[in-house]
């Protein structure tokens, strides 16, 4: 990595304003995510940044219990079966 | 009605999984959670003539159990939670890496140095002190992926004041794991 301060590029910038949004994919154009994507590959500084943005958030995501506990499961079923 | 029911139904049961992890991060607890997200489903069940055919079944859970955490479950709290800007305000939305960058002498590889180093409470941690607030902005639209609208729908709220609580919640999720990494000693503290 390196120490250059990715933000200090206009360029940058704007790159990273939609860091966010590129990274939850909803809701950029297929054209600003190439943008986004072909930035991040030429800008080391901005890949590595956005690169440690991601694993954060795949990180939070998988942090915690994502399965639904069985008994909740019938609980809902059973709930739903209900007239 | 039935074809309503077998809709519901057939499209709902498959989003519990998620619906659960959401729950248990905003109640903090396996139990409440569980009971947020039966309760969740039963008005929605209660009021499925309401939920329009065609529309965002996802959201419109997510806005039932966010109203339902927030009206039953959170009031037997004793005060409401207050938020207080100015602190966070001045850190910047990557101010965690920007700290790594700073701070170490050498250069190491974030990633694998310190996002690979957090445990998983760390992280749970994080998420649990965002205000309420801002924690459900970061869950919808961060971690569960719903898009700009979704996420307004689900809360209630216009885009834009979910555009604002993203940007406070990321800023104190970004500071609080710094604080974590800097504990558990993975980022050098030079000051």
């Amino acid at each position: 990595m390196t120490k250059e301060n990715p933000m200090s590029h206009p360029c940058c910038q704007e790159i990273l304003d939609r860091l966010h949004d590129y990274l939850n994919r909803r809701d950029l154009s297929a054209a600003d995510r190439d943008t986004v994507r072909k930035h991040l590959t030429d800008c080391p500084p901005c890949g590595d940044l956005a690169a440690f943005e991601e694993a954060l958030l795949d990180r939070l995501r998988a942090s915690a219990p994502c399965a639904c506990p069985e008994r909740l499961r019938a609980r809902v079923r059973a709930l739903l079966d209900q007239p | 009605m039935t074809d309503a029911r077998d809709e519901f139904k057939a499209k709902a049961l498959p989003l519990l999984d998620e619906l659960y992890g959401v729950a248990l991060r905003m109640a903090r607890n396996p139990q409440t959670a569980e009971d947020l997200v039966a309760e969740s489903y039963a008005r929605a069940w209660q009021n499925l003539d309401k939920f329009q055919p065609g529309t965002n079944l996802r959201a419109w859970l997510y806005r039932i159990m966010t109203n339902t955490f927030i009206n039953e479950f959170r009031k037997k709290r004793r005060e409401p939670e207050k938020v207080s800007m100015d602190a966070y305000d001045r850190v910047d939305d990557f101010h965690f890496f920007h700290k790594i960058a700073a701070e170490s002498a050498t250069a190491p590889d974030p990633v694998k140095d310190v996002v690979a180093r957090l445990t998983n409470d760390d992280f749970q941690k994080a998420l649990e002190t965002l205000p309420e607030e801002y924690r459900a902005a970061v869950l919808l639209y961060d971690l569960q992926g719903l898009s700009y609208d979704e996420t307004a729908q689900a809360l209630d709220v216009p885009v834009g004041t979910v555009r604002s609580r993203l940007a406070r919640g990321r800023r104190r999720l970004q500071e609080g794991l710094y604080r974590h990494a800097r504990d558990a000693g993975l980022v050098e503290v030079t000051s």
